[in-house]
């Protein structure tokens, strides 16, 4: 039944709406950066609509802003601690951006960004580098002994500290690989299983009816991963974090 | 009117707050979906990611060396056992980590 236009990797296709080339360069607008800017665009409507008013006694949209402001700055109070405070804009931009972007994936038809590869590595090695940097300027060269874990035998070091230096440039991959495979492992299963419908509803209706409910399964699980990745992602930054500010 | 109101003292309000939580019985609020620790299963996925990002990054890291070194395959094959030694020890850490979270959702198996 797959056939071309209906494959379940259609989705992740990308499509240019507005072709730009500057030289060798394609800087097209595609469908990627389409839902990268709508929910660019909800986020902000979100944030300044929710606080608006300012009531003590918040409205729907105030207590939805209040709710992730307080959820990012418990989290980063709980890991980073204090010195945290300063790199909430950063965190919570993160969080938002990806919550959103999950979310607004799980829209029959629309596209899901955080599903590729480049745009959650981006993020991860954005992530990485800026924290790195925080490191180094907090710490000076002393910023290297991360490296160096204390109270270890002088002659493990020639192994021990390239596997610690290793490990710290494995971190975007495995940051970025987390989210891309769970989104994209995702909408496949949700795609796959919504062909079924079709496939087995031809036969006799009732058939369809056991792809559906596992759909509507899905949805939910879905939603939920959409969530716990956006989290996840979220709190391994803040994890990083205090890793470079505290040095272990 | 909200505005003619003083800018209410958000220390005041942190005690006022918590000690309405603890009259109402709530924890700190921790209650968010989620913000417990995951389950073991979902523990198991990330920890696999780890090893494999392990595996895969030493191996990318080892044959851009090689590539530009020209030294092919004495980095690659290097830096793969080093990453992944790399990724079992983000693994390990990942695990620690995960064990050390508090246990918040009761059902959690």
């Amino acid at each position: 039944m797959a056939t071309a236009e209906h494959s379940p990797l259609e989705q992740f296709e990308i499509h240019p709406i507005l072709p730009i080339t500057v030289g060798d360069l394609n800087l097209s607008f595609t469908n990627s950066s389409l839902w990268m800017a709508i929910a660019v665009l909800l986020i902000y409507a979100l944030v300044m609509l929710g606080t608006r008013h300012g009531s003590m006694v918040p409205g729907r949209l105030q207590a939805l802003v209040e709710l992730s402001y307080q959820f990012i700055a418990e989290m980063l109070g709980s890991t980073v601690g204090k010195e945290g405070r300063q790199y909430f804009p950063f965190v919570f931009t993160l969080f938002m951006f990806i919550l959103f972007g999950n979310f607004l994936g799980m829209i029959p038809g629309s596209f899901t960004y955080t599903s590729h590869i480049i745009v959650t590595f981006s993020l991860a090695i954005f992530v990485v580098t800026a924290v790195t940097v925080i490191g180094l300027i907090r710490h000076g060269f002393h910023f290297f002994s991360f490296f160096a874990p204390s109270g270890c035998p002088i002659y493990v070091m020639p192994l021990l500290v390239p596997i610690e230096i290793l490990s710290y440039m494995i971190r975007p991959i495995s940051l970025s690989v987390r989210l891309f495979v769970n989104m994209m492992a995702g909408h496949i299963m949700l795609k796959t299983f919504a062909g079924f419908i079709v496939a087995l509803g031809s036969f006799y209706v009732v058939p369809g009816v056991a792809p559906l409910a596992l759909t509507i399964g899905l949805t939910g699980l879905e939603l939920a991963i959409a969530f716990l990745q956006a989290y996840v992602f979220t709190v391994l930054t803040c994890i990083y974090l205090q890793d470079a500010i505290h040095l272990h | 009117m909200a505005d003619d109101q003083e800018a209410p003292k958000f220390a005041d309000f942190d005690a006022r707050l918590r000690r309405m939580r603890k009259d109402a019985g709530l924890g700190r609020s921790g209650a968010e979906p989620g913000s417990g620790r995951p389950s073991v299963g979902g523990a198991g996925v990330q920890v696999g990611i780890e090893l494999v990002a392990g595996v895969l990054g030493g191996g990318l890291i080892g044959y851009a060396l090689d590539s530009w070194l020209e030294t092919w395959p004495i980095c690659f094959l290097v830096m793969f056992f080093l990453g992944a030694a790399a990724g079992m020890l983000n693994a390990y850490r990942h695990i620690r980590r995960w064990s050390e979270m508090p246990e918040e959702r009761p059902q959690d198996r």
